[in-house]
């Protein structure tokens, strides 16, 4: 798995930087993106995991029990079997949400 | 004396500022009016009837020492709807200035013919609707009803209060008013080791803001990001805020641009996530006002919204494919630039409010 500070670095993340944003922010806004992309495509249906993990954002906390649903909606859509391109989207997507995920239960002290 | 022409007054600090605009206010009187029953006088003939400055002063309940102010500068008294109130010195410039007679005499004509010519202009417009801004007891403005000036006290409260929200550490360098302007620059100096690390700039410079307004003609609100130099100039960026008082709205369009003033130092993640939630009923024409708003051409317009998906589009879609014009379109390096800082401005667009007034 790689960490927060690797998936930092990927292409396609620095366009959501921006100097008051936490990493963790800038990091799922890129997952955000993917997800947006792939139902704007009409390949998958991702609005009901964009919307909490974007409230995530909003709000400035990283609640572990919404990413955790999150990553299992994530492999459900995966379990239905999908093209090529679409499993490498959504692997990538869960990539960045244990990530974060991995980073806020290390800041949590777990 | 306040209501003095040559009135001015620099403020110690953001409180005393905003009192004295307070009770500037509270001395103004607006009258709106048809030109029609707006009469210049001058002084002079004024005081052939009251016969002594008292005595006009008295009748119309001012100071004495305004209407001597008013015999050393535009000598001139002008009653609206019957009520007689001196000319101050900004408007008459104004008033004047427009006054256009052949050969650009009008400066060397007596107080009362002056005062005829006028007369006949305002008789010309007939009932065309006038406002006639009053402040310590003189006329600082008349002008078009179809300005709707902000008060300034009210600009500079709500323009201070956006911006202690957004950047906490405010320190007051300077404030200034008089009849025609208000000014004030603030600091921030806490954030100046953040924001010129974000501007790629030397840290030496201390960043701040300029609020300047007139609410008597003279300026629109404008509200500027700056920088303060080692030396001690205060300079402006291109980044600023200007908004005419011509619309109902004025104030309302100020706030919602403020976030565009050092538009780097934000929080991208945050504004572009509540975005995703947002599911636009009129996608198409979302993009062409924002599209209009930051000032970009509407054949762009036009090819991003071909771009937008055909259901269930959100303001995210709308921003992040008008972020994406500048890379779509074959442009040298500077027209580049120029149009990115332009299509940077899309994030902070109110996109819900825009489509539910549509």
């Amino acid at each position: 798995m790689k960490t927060l500070e690797e998936i930092k670095e990927t292409p396609g993340v620095k366009k959501f930087a921006s100097y008051l944003a936490e990493d963790w922010q800038t990091v799922l806004m890129k997952a955000m993106d993917v997800l947006n992309r792939l139902e704007r495509d009409g390949l998958v249906s991702t609005r009901h995991i964009v919307r909490p993990v974007a409230k995530l954002i909003v709000d400035g906390i990283a609640e572990v029990s919404v990413l955790n649903r999150a990553i299992n909606d994530v492999r459900e859509i995966l379990d239905e079997g999908q093209s090529k391109l679409v499993a490498t989207k959504l692997a990538e997507v869960i990539v960045i949400f244990f990530a974060v995920k991995n980073k806020q239960k290390k800041e949590g002290g777990e | 004396m306040k209501g003095l022409d040559s009135y001015c007054a620099y403020p110690k600090d953001v409180k005393s500022l905003l009192e004295a605009l307070r009770e500037r206010e509270a001395e103004t009187i607006r009258i709106d009016l048809p030109a029609n029953k707006l009469r210049f006088v001058s002084l002079e003939k004024a005081l052939e009837k009251y016969k002594t400055v008292d005595d006009l002063a008295k009748r119309m309940g001012i100071e004495p020492m305004l209407v001597n102010n008013t015999l050393d500068n535009a000598k001139m008294i002008v009653v609206a709807d019957g009520s007689p109130y001196l000319i101050g010195k900004s408007s008459w410039i104004s008033v004047s200035g427009r006054i256009d007679i052949y050969g650009g005499g009008f400066a060397e004509l007596e107080p009362d013919d002056k005062a005829n010519v006028i007369n006949a202009r305002l008789k010309q417009l007939d009932n065309s609707q006038v406002k006639v801004i009053i402040v310590s007891g003189k006329v600082r403005a008349i002008m078009s009803k179809k300005y709707s000036p902000i008060p300034a006290n009210e600009t500079f409260e709500a323009a201070l209060q956006a911006i202690r929200n957004r950047f906490a550490d405010v320190q007051y360098m300077v404030g200034y008013y008089d009849h025609e302007i208000a000014y004030v620059k603030l600091l921030f100096p806490e954030l100046a080791q953040q924001l010129t690390e974000v501007y790629g700039i030397p840290d030496t410079l201390v960043p701040g803001m300029l609020i300047l307004t007139s609410d008597t003609g003279h300026a629109g609100v404008r509200i500027a990001a700056c920088w303060k130099h080692p030396q001690g100039s205060f300079r402006q960026t291109d980044s600023e805020v200007y908004v005419k008082h011509e619309n109902l709205n004025g104030l309302g369009k100020v706030l919602e641009e403020m976030p565009n003033l050092f538009i780097k130092y934000q929080n991208a993640a945050v504004k572009l996530a509540a975005m995703l939630n947002i599911e636009l009923q009129h996608p198409a024409i979302v993009t062409k006002k924002v599209f209009k708003a930051l000032g970009v051409g509407d054949k762009h317009a036009k090819a991003t919204i071909e771009l937008l998906p055909a259901v269930g589009a959100t303001a995210y879609d709308v921003c992040m494919e008008i972020f994406s014009l500048p890379a779509r379109l074959n442009l040298s390096e500077a027209a580049r630039l120029e149009l990115e800082e332009k299509v940077a401005k899309a994030i902070n667009f109110d996109y819900e409010k825009i489509d539910a007034d549509i």
